[in-house]
């Protein structure tokens, strides 16, 4: 399958008619379309699935009709694909009419009607059973899941035990799938053809009693299939009691893990909650001292003031001088009248800064006492802590107020732990109490095939001169070896797949991680259960290994990629939120690979997952690039325009 | 001029008092709001247009631990007052208390809260260009009043 073109109709945020042209060219399979959030990225992706395969309620088909378009008028929302598959060409149109309706209410809506081209030709699909065998046979639903993915939520393949629709999928990719249905139809045939035969030699065989006992044999033989189906059947259901028990116990522990760290969370909190009230009882003790430390500049210009610095025994002796009327000073220098003038003026000066000098001491008292170098100190100190502690708050409020959100109602879930904890004890004496009963059955079974089968030959042998016997008998041996025949295919099939879907996903995982000196590998087990292989040797499940978000969505793309490789189904790849989380080694390699994903690869991505710099990394696998964007003249629709590189 | 010891120290804003002193409890006492409050206020020229009406506490009450802010208090008066007399140094003190009480009033109200150390940044600056000013008006108020002193004395002598 490859998609040629896109065109939506009124659907979701696609208000009126828009077309994404989606050809690629020879060695360019890239095609990437940006967009903020909540402007239709997501949407666009949903337009692919629901062309395909509809929707699951009546709801979902309401909610993608366009807001805008619907409180305008009656209208009609559609999704075309135009796409070849096969040497074909198609043409899928999956249409709803709707109703007029205010903003706010949901449209009323008609049935979806599927229309479908074949190379021109349209296809009369009446019935809903037709028309999804007919999609289904290009791309079952079950497989698309390895070619339409949210690169974020592909995880799930890792970290949880593949379930049977899984398992299905998978062999369904692979191609297994046919010829275990086929290997099941011969099986049921085969049983038909000896129960037939049986049948036969009890009216042809000259040995009545005997060919009776033969028949008798092979009801009990169907009868002790059945008990196995069932056993099956339970050992499927008891499988899946486990596997549930499991996951509630995984999102029941994951709960009380963080029901624990919001305690520890909300102890940290009360903690630096205590500190700020210290903090700011010592901020207030310093406020005291505010005063001080606010005024220090002028008592320091005050206590160095030259004019405070004429000291009392100077001025004594100044005016006893001037008193004593004396023409000579005490060093015996003459005192003239202009030296008198100037002692004169020392006086005045010294008296007039007497006040100013008492001030200057006081100041200089006070700055001693209260240093403002310590006290600025202090002040800054207690600043940067309370800034410190106001950001741990803030920070543990953040974390207690996200783990909230995580944990919702469940706060204490010790109790439920316990009853998922017995359940699962009990699911699981249940599993192996079937898969030993089942094992104790399939012996006997065993045995009585065995029984059966010596016991119907040598009555065939005797009633060998019967065409109607000759014949049955005939049919009989056709499929048996028909039947041997598949088996062995089968066998050699899933082993040489899973060994290269695993060396493949191995070689790509290697290629992606950012820790290649690690790992050694990817291996598949028989229920497709994905297995690390650590340098050491180790192999272990990877919800196990526990590997980060990131890791694990790596080992799912390279499993994906390593299915998609060897798949029987070609399709698309169209990948939502491509990068994720991923750190900036994961995010440059899973960049760099992308283009070798498959022959067609739509990217949808938002601009903080991939710059300009990461887009040029595939610049020249790039087919054609376009942009999502809000219409600014409705909020509720999203223009398509098509980005133009030089 | 040196305030009289039963000077009253007064307020316009008893409110601001409240909320910063008692609810908020950002200061152990009014005195230590309101001396750093005068400080602002002279610094930044801010005088309250109100009349204070709400006693806070004598200047006589300033003993022992709290002698200090008398002497800050006492500093500020005889750089703000020159040559006024003790009523309307007082008038004036208080003005200047109340103008950088409105200063502080407006960043809590703005903030939420006072950054301290943003605030001793800028009085350090505006300091720099108040204090020649300042001591040159108490040096001059000083010199005249000296002179005045020494007139009484010279003309007494005469006589």
């Amino acid at each position: 399958m490859r998609i040629k073109q896109i065109m939506l109709e009124n659907f979701r945020p696609f208000c009126g008619k828009h077309k994404i042209d989606m050809t690629t060219k020879e060695g360019r399979s890239i095609i990437l379309i940006k967009a903020l959030n909540d402007v239709g990225k997501t949407s666009l992706f949903k337009a692919f699935q629901w062309c395909l395969y509809g929707a699951k309620s009546r709801k979902e088909n309401q909610m993608h009709v366009n807001r805008s378009a619907c409180v305008k008028s009656d209208g009609k929302t559609s999704v075309r694909l135009i796409f070849s598959h096969n040497g074909r060409n198609y043409e899928i149109v999956r249409s709803i009419d709707f109703h007029k309706a205010p903003r706010g209410v949901f449209p009323e809506i008609s049935d979806e009607v599927l229309e479908v081209i074949e190379d021109g030709i349209p296809q009369e699909l009446k019935t809903k059973t037709e028309q999804n065998e007919y999609v289904e046979a290009i791309l079952p639903f079950d497989a698309s899941q390895f070619f339409l993915f949210d690169g974020e939520d592909i995880q799930k393949y890792t970290q949880f035990r593949p379930g049977e629709r899984v398992k299905e999928a998978i062999e369904m990719v692979l191609g297994i799938r046919e010829l275990l249905n086929a290997r099941d139809d011969l099986e049921n045939i085969k049983q038909e053809l000896e129960h037939e035969l049986d049948s036969l030699l009890v009216i042809k065989s000259r040995h009545e009693q005997e060919a009776k006992e033969v028949e008798k044999l092979g009801k009990e033989i169907e009868s002790l299939r059945r008990a196995i189906k069932d056993l099956d059947n339970k050992i499927e259901q008891a499988r899946e009691n486990v596997a549930s028990c499991d996951e509630i116990l995984r999102r029941d522990r994951a709960i009380q893990q963080k029901v624990e760290q919001r305690k520890v969370a909300e102890k940290n909190r009360d903690s630096v909650l205590e500190q700020i009230k210290a903090n700011e009882d010592e901020q207030r003790d310093f406020n005291g001292d505010l005063a001080f430390l606010l005024v220090a500049p002028l008592l320091k210009e005050l206590s160095k003031t030259g004019m405070a610095q004429v000291p009392t025994w100077k001025r004594a002796a100044l005016s006893a001088l001037l008193l004593s009327e004396s023409d000579r000073c005490i060093c015996e220098r003459p005192l003239d009248s202009n030296i008198k003038r100037l002692f004169e003026r020392l006086l005045n000066k010294g008296r007039g800064a007497g006040y100013l000098q008492y001030l200057g001491g006081q100041a200089e008292e006070l700055l001693m006492q209260k240093p403002p170098e310590y006290l600025e100190q202090r002040l800054y100190n207690l600043a940067a802590d309370r800034r410190n502690l106001e950001s741990s708050l803030k920070l543990y409020e953040q974390t207690i107020e996200e783990l909230d959100k995580e944990i919702g109602r469940h706060k204490d879930i010790s109790a439920d732990i316990k009853a998922a904890e017995e359940t699962r004890r009990r699911a699981a004496e249940d599993l192996e109490r079937y898969k030993a009963e089942k094992e104790r059955k399939i012996v006997e079974l065993s045995f009585l095939i065995a029984e059966h089968k010596k016991r119907q030959a040598k009555l065939t042998a005797q009633a060998s001169t019967d065409k109607d016997v000759l014949n049955k008998n005939k049919h009989l041996q056709s499929c048996e070896l028909c039947l041997a025949g598949i088996k062995y295919a089968i066998e050699k099939l899933v082993k040489n797949n899973k060994l290269k879907v695993a060396k493949l996903a191995s070689k790509i995982f290697l290629q992606l991680t950012n820790a290649p000196a690690l790992y050694e590998g990817i291996e598949i087990t028989d229920e497709y259960e994905i297995k690390i292989r650590t340098k050491g040797g180790t192999v272990r499940h990877v919800w196990d290994q526990a590997p980060s978000a990131g890791q694990s969505q790596i080992i799912a793309v390279s499993f994906i990629a390593a299915l998609n490789a060897y798949t029987a189904r070609e399709a698309p790849v169209i990948v939502d939120t491509p990068i994720g989380r991923l750190d900036p080694i994961h995010k440059k390699n899973l960049i760099r690979f992308y283009p070798q994903i498959g022959p067609q690869v739509v990217i949808l991505y938002q601009p903080s997952e991939m710059s300009d710099n990461d887009i040029d990394l595939i610049r020249r696998y790039i087919s054609s690039e376009w942009e999502l964007r809000r219409d600014p003249q409705d909020p509720d629709a999203t223009l398509i325009i098509p980005i133009k590189r030089p | 001029m040196i305030l009289r010891d039963n000077f009253m120290i007064r307020t316009a804003h008893p409110e601001i008092y409240q909320e910063l002193q008692q609810k908020k409890k950002m200061f152990k006492l009014q005195i230590h709001l309101f001396t750093a409050a005068l400080v602002i206020g002279v610094l930044n020229k801010a005088k309250s247009q109100l009349s204070p009406h709400h006693d806070i506490i004598r200047l006589r009450q300033l003993q022992g631990n709290l002698k200090l802010y008398r002497d800050i208090i006492n500093i500020l008066s005889q750089i703000i007052c020159r040559n006024k007399d003790e009523r309307p140094c007082g008038a004036e003190l208080l003005a200047y208390a109340d103008g950088g009480l409105e200063l502080i009033w407006e960043e809590y109200q703005s903030q939420g809260t006072l950054d301290l150390p943003r605030i001793v940044e800028e009085m350090k600056k505006k300091w720099s260009q108040r204090v020649p000013e300042l001591l040159a008006i108490f040096k001059q108020s000083t010199y005249d009043k000296d002179a005045k002193v020494e007139q009484k004395k010279d003309t007494a002598n005469e006589s």
